[in-house]
């Protein structure tokens, strides 16, 4: 069923929404009276309708507004300053100007060995850092990439081909390795800078599917009817192209925030990414490989068990995305 | 005194448990139902059909898009696609053995073999990644257990007899490689490779054009007579039907609302539908008039209509075609049965007022 | 397929702009170092040719250009013939061309040698990783489509959806805790036991190596394995939880097509339905996707030698990005991106062979 089915009285009942046949038989055998009305819906509410519906979608968004939640709510609550250290002397631990705290030699998640700071202050506050990285560099790098790929399919000839070049050459080196590179000889560890890294070296995907959606709708038959029909050019790429290339652009997008954290993870891990003094999900793991020796598990466990509930999340959710956004879905 | 107890029910006379008893009778399904269940309810795509064959004769069955013609002939062959799909009931007697009763293995050997189906598309319907010849000779190394090289003799043979120039180079051809008419022809060849005993056609010409059309049908007569099988046609051109078959059932809603010769029902159809469909056909005496169609639509499979399918868009329907559903009833003395009360003697008068409109329409068709 | 040289000299140009352009350049490491003067500093930039301009520096690192001579005539080789052409008829033996990185910034010596040592032993990590990858994603893919709904499907689903979002280096991390340090039942890091042989010459691929490898043979192939079964699970689990998803939706796709309804209508068996009719066009995009998915067996690496300690080319780089040694660091990326786009014209190649609709143009 394409459409809702509003039952109700015509004049001044409240309109009753019906999802299957089924339950406005039901409702039509209570209520005889009923006026029953159709309604289309557009593209987007159809798609919100099957998100909605779509067990994965449900069980990704979950994990990934909690982890959202915790990132942006969770150091403002902690008792500890991710980077306070304990001090001998007092036998607690000295924070900058917080209020004293409730359970001090408690630690959820342990302790790292070294600086002795609280794992799980350090996960929550690295899960904001991580997430707001993996956010920005994507929409940057999405708003680069449908440039780029808009330009070379809709003007195509030289620029075409040199842009996609230019994408084939880039996706032939292996990313990581550069942003490697680039991230320690620029990146100054500086998260600002790394973000811009990250987002320098992943636009390339998005300029290639935006290219060959636009490629593809030059050439489909709905485009030459809406011309036969008078439609303005501006208005055939505004009102018809854009909608059909969001959706993938959707899709690949919320994966590509995955990706980013993922890789912001290791390079940060290797000690070339984000300077320590802000946490990340990845430089809160330096170091806790050696730990390992001394037999401490739970500081190379946790930050890492937080990346990938972060990440199955946003898989899930692209999952479902990309399901409830696939035109040829039924209901 | 109620209609259903004047007029005798064919139907339930001729229900006997167990393989029909008339030699000359090579496949008759009884009172196959096949439902699909979606997320929103349960699909009865097929709901109770019957008909039979006798050897070497032919079928046409007609309808809208929808109405479960395909859905019945994927049946016979247990082609449906069990998860969502489901043959609710019946019996399909063919050869002595009922087909819905047997298990993969046993109906594969039907498959092909005593039974061939061509469809619709043959764009599609051919393996882009294969030869035609190897597609062909490899249900007849299958079915009769030849080797390679007779096998690919036979599927030579084949290709000439569906009138394909040059069968042996195109032998080695991939489908991409030829036009929508030449891998009909191949799907045709490929079907009476192994000599079945009866062919199913769902839809061969929908999808070709016209002048191709023609030319395929002529094909597809001429080798069910040659080769003395059966055929079961499937299409919703009623033109096509008039003149390939020697009978057609004519399905709506996932039954079959009429049946007979071809001639008696599309001379002097009986049910409404039939006789809708006939009258929207345009013809030339019905110049400069709004084309006549059936109003209303094909009814919300979840939503069925409680007495009659065909009720609501029925013009000549009252309070009785609400409440019951009219089983495939024939008056004394004619062969055509139709799945409503007018055909009930009693309810003659009503009949002869469109009995007259639409004679007029039909001659225009078929004439 | 021309279409490839194109490609490969953007990739050079790119990699070759992408290193010196960053800045700091070369002689960064000396910025912070006292101890360096600069006149020595100066030296250090005229000896790596540094303080030429961009084409030039470029052309001599490519090997195009000769950097024994000055001014015009730079194109031309000793003997008097392009420097492009191999050496042995006539050309330069300078350059990638000619498989020359340079030499490396930390220890002196040629990169192409420390790399070719290197080679092999991430052939066999990647190598073994890429065979189990190859099996695992088809069989799980394949196994999850045709029993579709059924509990395998749902347990290989699950385990791919879980496996495909775990960072590689962390799963890394993950194992060793598991495996290492409760369990035991591997060793935590390297490619041979250094307990085998005391000596320092003792390492993968020294004559050492190789003369203990003749006598105790069964020894040495144990050891090699039981250093291999980590990483390469590191290097793989998340590839195939994620091809296995597309090798199930592709053959999902395929079973679904016409031409598999006619084949059944035909009698044919359903298992040859599956692993002849569909299977065939199943692989078509699954080829594809496989071959573009061949850099990230390289990423992966670096993040499983680094973990593993796997003295490879991903380690090298890894330690090369650390010491700011820009010939390592230029000469892997090279071979990689070499790597890289032979890998996907060879599936080019493949796919062109088994589709019959495509002909190679």
């Amino acid at each position: 069923m394409d459409e809702l089915t509003r039952a109700g009285r015509s004049a001044s009942q409240d309109a009753v929404i019906v999802e299957s046949p089924a339950a406005l038989e039901e409702l039509l055998t209570e209520h005889p009276d009923y006026d029953v009305q159709l309604e289309s819906l557009n593209q987007w509410q159809l798609a919100w309708r099957r998100f909605r519906k779509h067990r994965m979608a449900i069980i990704g968004s979950v994990l990934f507004v909690t982890m959202l939640l915790l990132g942006t709510i969770g150091p403002l609550i902690l008792p500890y300053d991710p980077n306070s250290v304990p001090d001998p002397g007092a036998g607690n631990y000295v924070n900058a100007g917080r209020p004293p705290m409730l359970f001090p030699s408690f630690h959820l998640f342990g302790e790292t060995v070294g600086l002795q700071r609280d794992v799980f202050t350090l996960v929550i506050n690295g899960i904001r850092l991580s997430l707001l990285i993996g956010v920005l560099a994507t929409t940057i790098a999405t708003l680069v990439g449908t440039l780029v790929g808009g330009v070379a399919g809709y003007f195509g000839g030289f620029l075409d081909t040199f842009l996609m070049r230019v994408v084939d050459a880039m996706l032939s080196l292996p990313l990581l390795f550069l942003i490697l590179v680039f991230s320690r000889f620029l990146g100054a560890g500086s998260w600002v800078t790394v973000m811009m890294i990250f987002a320098l070296f992943g636009w390339m995907g998005i300029a290639r599917l935006v290219r060959s959606v636009i490629l593809s709708m030059r050439e489909a038959d709905w485009v030459d009817a809406a011309r036969a029909v008078g439609v303005s050019d501006v208005r055939i790429i505004y009102r018809h192209l854009m909608p059909n290339a969001l959706s993938p652009i959707i899709v690949s997008a919320s994966l590509s925030v995955a990706g980013v954290i993922i890789s912001e993870a290791f390079v940060s891990f290797l000690g070339y990414g984000i300077d320590p003094a802000t946490p990340t999900l990845g430089n809160v793991l330096s170091g806790a490989q050696d730990a390992l020796q001394q037999g401490n598990w739970w500081w190379a466990f946790f930050p890492g068990a937080a990346i990938v509930v972060i990440v199955m999340g946003i898989n899930f959710m692209g999952d479902g995305l990309q399901d409830a956004l696939d035109p040829r879905a039924k209901i | 005194m109620k209609i259903k107890e004047m007029v005798p029910k064919l139907e339930a006379a001729d229900r006997s448990v167990g393989p029909p008893t008339d030699p000359d009778v090579l496949i008759d399904v009884r009172g196959l139902r096949t439902y699909f269940h979606v997320m929103d309810g349960t699909v009865k795509a097929v709901d109770g059909v019957d008909f039979s064959l006798k050897r070497g004769q032919t079928l046409g069955l007609v309808g809208e898009s929808g109405c479960g013609k395909s859905v019945t002939a994927l049946s016979i062959l247990q082609l449906i696609d069990i998860p969502p799909g489901e043959i609710a009931g019946g019996e399909i007697w063919f050869d002595g053995r009922d087909l819905l009763k047997m298990t993969t293995d046993q109906i594969r050997h039907v498959r092909g073999a005593d039974i061939a189906m061509i469809f619709q598309e043959p764009m599609t319907s051919l393996n882009p990644v294969f030869t035609i010849g190897d597609q062909i000779s490899e249900a007849i190394i299958l079915h009769q257990h030849v080797n390679k090289k007779e096998a690919m003799s036979r599927a030579i043979e084949a290709l000439a007899a569906v009138g394909i120039p040059d069968p042996a180079r195109r032998v080695k051809q991939y489908p991409h490689e030829m036009s929508g008419g030449i891998r009909q022809r191949v799907m045709i060849a490929m079907a009476i490779s192994c000599n079945p005993k009866l062919l199913i056609a769902d839809e061969p010409t929908t999808a070709l054009d016209v002048t191709i059309q023609a030319q395929i049908l002529e094909l597809i007569k001429e080798l069910q007579v040659r080769t003395g099988a059966a055929l079961l046609l499937i299409t919703h051109d009623l033109a096509v039907v008039a003149e390939t078959v020697q009978n057609v059932a004519v399905m709506y809603a996932g039954r079959i609302v009429e049946t007979g010769p071809v001639e008696d029902v599309l001379l002097s159809p009986k049910h409404p539908y039939t006789q809708g469909l006939l009258n929207s056909i345009p013809a030339l005496h019905k110049r400069g008039r709004e084309l006549d169609v059936i109003r209303g639509v094909v009814p919300n499979p979840f939503r069925m209509p409680p007495g009659c399918k065909f009720e609501p868009r029925c013009p000549y329907a009252w309070e009785h075609c609400r409440e019951a559903e009219p089983d495939l009833l024939v008056p004394p003395g004619t062969h055509d049965k139709a799945r409503c009360f007018l055909q009930a003697p009693e309810n003659a008068t009503r009949r002869q007022a469109f009995d007259q409109a639409t004679v007029a329409t039909v001659r225009g068709v078929i004439g | 397929m021309l279409g490839a040289i194109p490609t490969l000299f953007i990739c050079s140009l790119l990699i070759y702009a992408i290193l010196l352009a960053a800045p700091g350049g070369p002689s960064a490491r000396f910025a912070q170092n006292p101890k360096v003067t600069p006149e020595a500093r100066q030296a250090f930039i005229h000896r790596w040719g540094l303080d030429q301009p961009f084409y030039v520096q470029y052309c001599r690192w490519l090997g195009a250009c000769n950097p024994n001579r000055d001014g015009a005539a730079t194109f031309l080789s000793d003997d008097g013939w392009p420097n492009l052409l191999p050496g042995f008829i006539g050309g330069g033996d300078n350059g990638v061309l000619h498989l020359d990185f340079g030499d490396s910034v930390t220890t002196g010596s040629p990169v192409s040698d420390a790399i070719g040592q290197r080679i092999p032993r991430t052939a066999i990590l990647a190598g073994s990783a890429l065979v189990i990858w190859l099996i695992l994603a088809l069989v799980t893919g394949m196994v999850a489509a045709v029993k579709r709904y059924s509990k395998i499907d749902t347990a290989i689903t699950v385990f791919n959806y879980i496996g495909y979002s775990f960072p590689t280096f962390w799963l890394g991390l993950l194992l060793i805790i598991i495996f290492v340090m409760q369990l035991g039942w591997f060793p935590a890091g390297g490619m041979w036991d250094v307990r085998l042989d005391d000596k320092p010459s003792f390492y993968f691929g020294s004559a050492e190596y190789w003369s203990f490898f003749q006598q105790h043979p069964l020894a040495i192939l144990k050891d090699l394995g039981s250093h291999l079964v980590l990483p390469v699970i590191t290097l793989v689990a998340v590839s195939v939880a994620g091809d296995s998803r597309f090798v199930r939706a592709s053959m999902i796709d395929a079973l679904r097509e016409d031409y598999v309804r006619t084949a059944r209508a035909k009698g044919v068996p359903e298992r040859r339905v599956i692993y002849r009719h569909a299977l065939r066009n199943a692989m078509l995009p699954v080829v594809t996707n496989m071959g573009l998915e061949l850099p990230f067996l390289f990423t992966g690496a670096i993040a499983t030698e680094t973990i593993f300690s796997w003295p490879g080319m991903g380690r090298y780089f890894y330690e090369a990005v650390g010491a700011y040694d820009y010939p390592v660091l230029m000469g892997i990326l090279v071979i990689t991106a070499v790597f890289v786009i032979g890998a996907n014209l060879l599936a080019d190649i493949i796919y062109a062979i088994v589709d019959p609709r495509i002909s190679y143009g």
